[in-house]
């Protein structure tokens, strides 16, 4: 706040006196008891005194106005520089509120936590009674190769795995900040172990990967996160290529300058024109959607979500339903002082 | 085979452990159930087995806990069956003693690979060098990879043997394609459906060479059967 803003709030005083000295000269001035000079000299006088009182007072608030402007916490402490009786009651206040909101915050920040960790331990335990599906599946399906039921069964356990996965990947999300730390990755080899990582999806469907990648290719981001992102694009051009049907999913990765861009491209279903630019949105499953049911609108926006804290583009292309779509990550290329 | 590596079980969720017997007893394993969960240590010690699969989450005291334990007195492999992850709990098992983890939910086929890959790694199961008789006068060598009739050898190639030894493990019942898939499945190389045709026909070829020329036979629609015509 400047001298002059000070001065404008305080314009109802400052009139107020400077009307009533001059009501005062005046009428000295007109009762002639004592010439104009001397009236104009007095009128002078308290115009000087209550100037050099005005400034003071500036000067003593001043500290508490530049705390006031302050870009930031600038009500962090709000009694600290404060200096009259206003003041300080503004400043209770605020602290009250403060202390309030800080309660409230902490409380929401508690029952957040509580409600991710136990979703995370809902999660394990749902782990062993999956456990039990597979194995009592399998057993069946020894003693007779090719029962549809059990075949079934054991397909619908391996959906779940993925969706208690994906719960599990974004119950940690939060957490991100103290848990990314990039590195360089080599391209080949993390792609080829994120590949074989998702090999019994892609025998059990039949659906089989093909990976082109130059063998000194590196990238800089953090794989356990990458990793992430990849199983899911790796996930969804599975779940979306025709079942046993001799597809292929093509994985590769390709430098563009400063940038390396890694596909994953599949021959499946495709996205039509109209739902390719909602494909990160929460719960949108689009026409893919109806068709298949096998949307959950919960992968993309994962991996969406984890691309922004990395700081990294994705993008979903398509030319549309039945001619496949290319997922690209677009990742910064380590230049030659990052080694 | 009544002499199969005795595998013991460690697991408080009793449906999940009456099925991880039930599995392994299909195959070459006896198991062993351990549920003194008070003295898994003693428990383990005299039941002798020749792996250990441990579960984490354990009433008392938890599967870290104990594989510490075990290891004061035992070099029995221990595999860790973990419903957590994270990248710490594996880091833990190992540092523990564990020789091997797996996570739950627990893949069968899976399950069955890692076992006896550690069996391999820690007794040395193909050391010997011992021969399989697959037909009267024809026998298998796994460690050579090689079929033999009399005098007349024949070299087998690294998915050819692993087709014989799968073949073997199910005991004549079918294996599905995806079973022999996922075995095939190398981390270097990764396989198709035609692979799987081709390495199967090649192995026929390699069986007629030794006199067994309809031994391995297609079940359409689901996978192979090792045995005699039916």
């Amino acid at each position: 706040m400047t001298f002059l803003a000070y001065l404008a709030d305080r314009a109802m005083i400052i009139a107020g006196w400077l009307i009533g000295t001059a009501l005062v000269v005046v009428t000295l001035a007109v009762s002639g008891a004592n010439s104009l000079a001397n009236a104009l000299y007095a009128l002078g006088l308290s115009v000087f005194v209550t100037a050099v009182a005005l400034g003071v007072d500036y000067y003593r608030q001043r500290p508490y106005y530049a705390q006031l402007a302050r870009q930031e916490d600038a009500l962090m402490h709000p009694a600290l520089h404060a200096k009259t009786r206003e003041q300080h009651l503004v400043a209770k206040q605020l602290q009250r509120h403060n202390a309030a909101l800080h309660t409230a915050l902490a409380n929401e920040h508690q029952l957040y936590t509580e409600q991710r960790d136990l979703s995370a331990a809902l999660v394990h335990q749902m782990k062993s009674p999956l456990s039990v599906i597979e194995l009592v599946a399998n057993r069946e399906l020894q003693a007779e190769p090719g029962n549809e039921a059990w075949q079934s069964i054991t397909e619908e356990g391996r959906e779940l795995t993925v969706a208690l996965d994906n719960l599990l990947t974004s119950a940690r999300l939060p957490g991100f900040g103290q848990d990314y730390h990039a590195e360089r990755i080599y391209v080949g080899p993390f792609l080829r172990a994120a590949i074989n990582e998702e090999k019994r999806r892609f025998i059990a469907s039949g659906v089989y990967p093909n990976l082109q990648v130059s063998a000194d290719l590196a990238v800089v981001s953090d794989p356990k996160w990458l990793r992430v992102i990849m199983k899911q694009l790796l996930g969804n051009a599975v779940k979306y290529s025709p079942a046993h049907q001799q597809a292929t999913v093509f994985v590769g990765a390709k430098v563009h300058g400063e940038f390396t861009e890694i596909t994953v491209r599949d021959e499946g279903i495709g996205i039509p024109a109209g739902d390719i630019s909602r494909v990160f949105e929460q719960f949108f499953t689009g026409e893919n959607g109806r068709l298949t049911r096998v949307s959950t609108g919960i992968g993309l926006t994962l991996a969406a979500r984890i691309a922004a804290a990395l700081e990294i583009e994705l993008r979903i292309e398509s030319a549309g339903p039945g001619m496949g779509t290319t997922a690209t990550v677009v990742l910064p290329t380590p230049n030659l002082t990052q080694l | 085979m009544l002499h199969g590596p005795l595998i013991a079980i460690v697991e408080d969720d009793e449906k999940l452990r009456k099925e991880l017997v039930a599995h392994l007893s299909r195959y070459e394993f006896r198991t062993y159930e351990a549920t003194n969960f008070a003295a898994l240590d003693e428990e383990l010690t005299q039941a002798s087995p020749d792996l250990i699969l441990l579960d984490v989450t354990l009433p008392a005291f938890d599967g870290f806990y104990w594989c510490r334990q075990l290891r004061r007195t035992l070099t029995t492999p221990v595999m860790f069956v973990t419903a957590r992850d994270g990248d710490m709990d594996q880091v833990m098992a190992l540092e523990y003693g564990a020789d091997d983890f797996i996570s739950k939910p627990v893949h069968p086929d899976l399950l069955l690979a890692r076992i006896r890959s550690l069996l391999r790694r820690t007794s040395g199961e193909y050391a010997a060098g011992a021969e399989t008789e697959l037909a009267p006068g024809v026998t298998w060598n796994a460690r050579k990879m090689q079929l033999r009739a009399g005098n007349h050898s024949v070299d087998l190639t690294k998915n050819e043997n692993l087709l014989v030894s799968l073949f073997l493990q199910a005991n004549g019942a079918v294996i599905r394609r995806e079973q022999l898939l996922d075995a095939l499945w190398d981390d270097a190389v990764f396989v198709d459906d035609n692979t799987l045709s081709v390495n199967i026909n090649r192995l026929r070829k390699r069986l007629a060479e030794v006199g067994l020329p309809n031994i391995v036979h297609t079940v359409r629609g689901v996978g192979y059967r090792f045995g005699e015509q039916q």
